[in-house]
């Protein structure tokens, strides 16, 4: 086999779409928060408390289903904290980074005192099996990129396409203009605050399942931080697919991949790990500037300075409850 | 035969701000009529109407559907009753469109999804019945502001609309968009639906209502049939005393130049504003400028490159002497220039801030209220305190955010804080826009006053009376050139307006 298709072998997009997983779950909380007009910079929080509660659990049950259903719970709950939060008008993302701050210390600090050691805690369980879907499965190439992967990836890549068609029931549509007018919404006699709520907890529960598919479904053991920036980069993900439901997979893939690609090089090249692991950074950070540029072409078209004059804003949705 | 809508004895008092906005009013109001509400600003007209499409609750009173008491708690309570009601601040969703704006919250289904198609065939023929036509297919984001209206309108039509409340809907509209609104409100209540209009412009008072309730201070203080009334006696109502609809200026004799410009060109920046072409213009000490033409001919470009806030091509702009074209508002300032912005809500003011921070906001740095960068409270609370008694800012405490204050008010602070220390030039953008009768004359006289003492002021208004009554000289400006100067009472209205339009005096005068 000659060496670029031997690089990416079927193994690699197979590794792509497992490392997409998480990202996506997480960019589908961060899109849903967005949409409700809450920025929601806790993802990395959710995901980390969905990893830690959903390993405690399967340690305690050895159930996969009540490992699952715990970690969403707990995220739920984690968002449900941060839709209170909301309502009291307290700033959300001063809340996030607290949050954030507060599931790396105390994931950490409950791993030590609940189960000794330190560093890595690997409890005796088994993860999520490998589902093969029959038939696709036997198919070459195409089997192998479809077939043989836990519950939760196709879990994950069937909430984005819920997600999307969520958007032609009437639920969708409120949100829809909850995230970009809630003055609008509210006049409508659309219950604003319920909405958030209920797309917070929502979005929680969403982003501890990403969590939990590192340790449930993959791993099985936790260490400190392990999530490792996978819910930065499921925002930065929803931000590039401009939370529209139909742009998250690609956007999230493009991570997932760029993922699998630093990994693939890891094992076929010299480059030094720290290099490689810096690539999904990279490809965030690309992103981002794309998505400024974007912005900014965008505030153009519409006839407004680059620079807003005086103190008034670009319109954006807006990120806090809209009072009647 | 029972009113629609009684209201008996209504009452509302804000605690926080300490304001009694609706004291004790009752007001009845009939199918197919057209009830006009007038009053100055923060007289609690909106308040009133608040109170009735369930955004405030009352403190006392009732309120009485076709003879029966009924409780709004909630707008949704309000449109069960069959009110609609179109604020100022339109609440539309931009990305949707008119269809699914105007049916939001009621959204026709298929098969459970949203059915778009059948929303807009429902919007399509709601618009042609009231007489609001408008294509429900296009984004509101690409509508001009008239027609957003029209989809405020339409949405607040959308229900079994029986009554439907308009808070000063010409506030926003063009002179010709007003008209249209006119007739199309003449036309609704003709169909049976019954019209609160709130405004406080007298004219267009007088052609659309039938009845015309003046309020002040929370009170009811009058009700007219439209053929009793003249724009002298609603003034006289609301104000409380006579009013100078036409003031009568004067004349100083005008000194010095204050304000030079030569040769002024600049490029258009945005979509709403046409640049400036070798604008050349004078205006000397003791003299009031008037710019006027139709907005967006670059009257804005024209007070930005003053103001130092753009930046022009060509010329030469000199405040006192001072070349201040390309520096920035703070030189400007410190040449001597005063700025009335237009938009006193985003530019002039920070409704976020307290009325002693927007008092210092362009005199902070002078020696009167820091020693060493050290803020000196006791003077800024002074001098907030002399600004809000010399003023009569209503409501208004110097500690307090200003955001609850009305427009009126809220433009005797800008106007206070501009007009003190005596500036050489003053720049007044629109300055009486949006403001209630009494306000525009207390205004007009700060800016005579400023005047007569010997202020150079470049008056620019899109409201042709206040360009002609208040002006010592006319400039009219067009596709970013000026034409002019002309002194007062040298051209006709029609004159002006065919200047405006952009045509030669000549030209037309051959032609006529």
């Amino acid at each position: 086999m000659d060496p670029i298709a031997n690089f990416f072998s079927s193994e690699m997009l197979h590794s792509g779409i497992r490392l997409t997983t998480p990202i996506l779950l997480g960019a589908i909380a961060s899109a849903l928060s967005s949409r409700a007009g809450v920025l929601n910079l806790a993802i990395e929080a959710k995901m980390l408390v969905g990893a830690f509660v959903g390993l405690v659990a399967l340690d305690a049950s050895g159930s996969t289903f009540t490992a699952i259903l715990a970690a969403f719970l707990a995220g739920a709950a984690t968002g449900g904290l941060m839709a209170g939060a909301h309502r009291l008008g307290v700033d959300l993302i001063v809340f996030a980074i607290g949050l954030n701050m507060l599931a790396l210390e105390l994931s950490v600090y409950l791993m030590r005192v609940l189960f000794g050691g330190t560093g890595v805690w690997t409890p005796d369980v088994e993860t999520l099996g490998d589902i093969d879907i029959p038939l696709i499965g036997s198919i070459p190439f195409l089997g192998d990129l479809l077939s043989g992967y836990n519950i939760l990836v196709y879990l994950a890549f069937a909430a984005a396409i819920a997600f999307t068609l969520f958007f032609r029931y009437r639920p969708g549509r409120h949100l829809l203009a909850i995230g970009e007018a809630p003055g609008a919404a509210a006049a409508a006699g659309i219950a604003v605050p319920r909405y958030q709520t209920t797309s917070l907890v929502m979005a929680g529960g969403l982003a501890a399942v990403g969590g939990a598919f590192l340790t449930v479904g993959e791993l099985g053991l936790f260490a400190r931080g392990m999530t490792d920036g996978a819910g930065w980069i499921a925002v930065t993900a929803a931000l590039l697919a401009m939370n529209r439901p139909g742009f998250l997979i690609p956007a999230s893939l493009l991570f997932g991949f760029s993922d699998a690609f630093a990994i693939r090089l890891q094992s076929t090249t010299d480059l030094p790990q720290v290099v490689v692991q810096l690539l999904p950074f990279l490809a965030t950070l690309v992103v981002l500037g794309f998505v400024g540029y974007r912005a900014m072409r965008a505030a153009a078209t519409l006839g407004m300075p680059k620079r807003p004059r005086g103190a008034a804003r670009p319109p954006q949705p807006a990120t806090s409850t809209a009072g009647t | 035969m029972t009113a629609l809508l009684e209201l008996d004895g209504l009452r509302k008092y804000f605690a926080s701000s300490g304001v009694l906005a609706v004291a004790d009013v009752s007001l009845e109001i009939n199918a197919g009529e057209v009830l006009a509400l007038v009053g100055e600003n923060g007289t609690g007209k909106t308040t009133l109407m608040n109170l009735l499409f369930g955004a405030y609750q009352l403190d006392a009173g009732r309120i009485l559907i076709d003879g029966e008491e009924v409780a709004i708690r909630s707008a949704q309570d309000a449109i069960d009753h069959g009110i609609g009601m179109v604020q100022q601040h339109f609440a539309l969703v931009p990305s949707f469109t008119v269809a699914q704006n105007v049916m939001l919250g009621r959204e026709p289904l298929r098969a459970g999804a949203v059915d778009d198609r059948e929303a807009e065939r429902v919007v399509s023929e709601l618009a042609d019945r009231s007489g609001f036509p408008i294509d429900p297919r296009k984004l509101v984001a690409s509508l001009p502001i008239g027609l957003q209206q029209r989809v405020e309108i339409l949405k607040a039509l959308a229900g079994d609309t029986r009554l439907l409340i308009l808070d000063e809907p010409t506030a926003v509209l063009t002179p010709a968009e007003a008209d249209d609104l006119i007739g199309a409100v003449r036309q609704l209540a003709a169909l049976g639906t019954a019209v609160v209009f709130i405004s406080h412009k007298l004219p267009e008072v007088l052609a659309v209502a039938d009845r015309i309730v003046v309020m002040r201070r929370g009170h009811v203080v009058g009700t007219l049939d439209v053929g009793d009334a003249t724009p002298a006696t609603i003034a006289r109502m609301m104000v409380g005393r006579d009013v100078l609809l036409s003031a009568d200026i004067g004349h100083v004799e005008p000194g010095a130049p204050a304000l030079e410009l030569e040769g002024v060109s600049a490029p258009q920046l945005s979509a709403g504003d046409s640049g400036l072409d070798d604008v050349s213009l004078t205006v000397r000490e003791g003299e009031i400028i008037g710019v006027a033409g139709v907005s967006g001919n670059g009257q804005g470009d024209l007070v930005d490159a003053i103001a130092a806030i753009r930046k022009i091509e060509r010329g030469r702009i000199r405040v006192t002497g001072t070349d201040v074209a390309n520096t920035d508002p703070r030189r400007a300032r410190d040449a001597g220039l005063a700025h009335i912005a237009e938009d006193r809500m985003h530019v002039g003011l920070n409704r976020e801030a307290t009325l002693e921070e927007n008092a210092i906001a362009t005199a902070y740095r002078s020696k009167r209220f820091n020693v060493a960068g050290i803020l000196k409270p006791r003077a800024i609370h002074g001098f907030a305190a002399r600004l809000i008694a010399d003023y009569i800012v209503r409501g208004a405490s110097p500690r307090r955010i200003i955001g609850h204050l009305s427009g009126g008010n809220l433009q005797k602070i800008v106007i206070g804080r501009e007009l003190d220390g005596e500036p050489a030039v003053i720049l007044a953008n629109q300055p009486t826009r949006g403001l209630d009768v009494g306000s525009i004359e207390f205004v007009h006289r700060s800016l005579l006053d400023a005047r007569d003492r010997g202020a150079a002021i470049l008056l620019v208004s899109a409201e042709l009376e206040e360009i002609v009554s208040l002006s010592d000289r006319i400039v009219v400006m067009y596709d970013g050139t000026l034409a002019g100067p002309f002194d007062r009472g040298e051209l006709s209205n029609e004159q002006i307006g065919t200047l405006m339009a952009g045509h030669d005096l000549e030209a037309v005068e051959v032609v006529a």
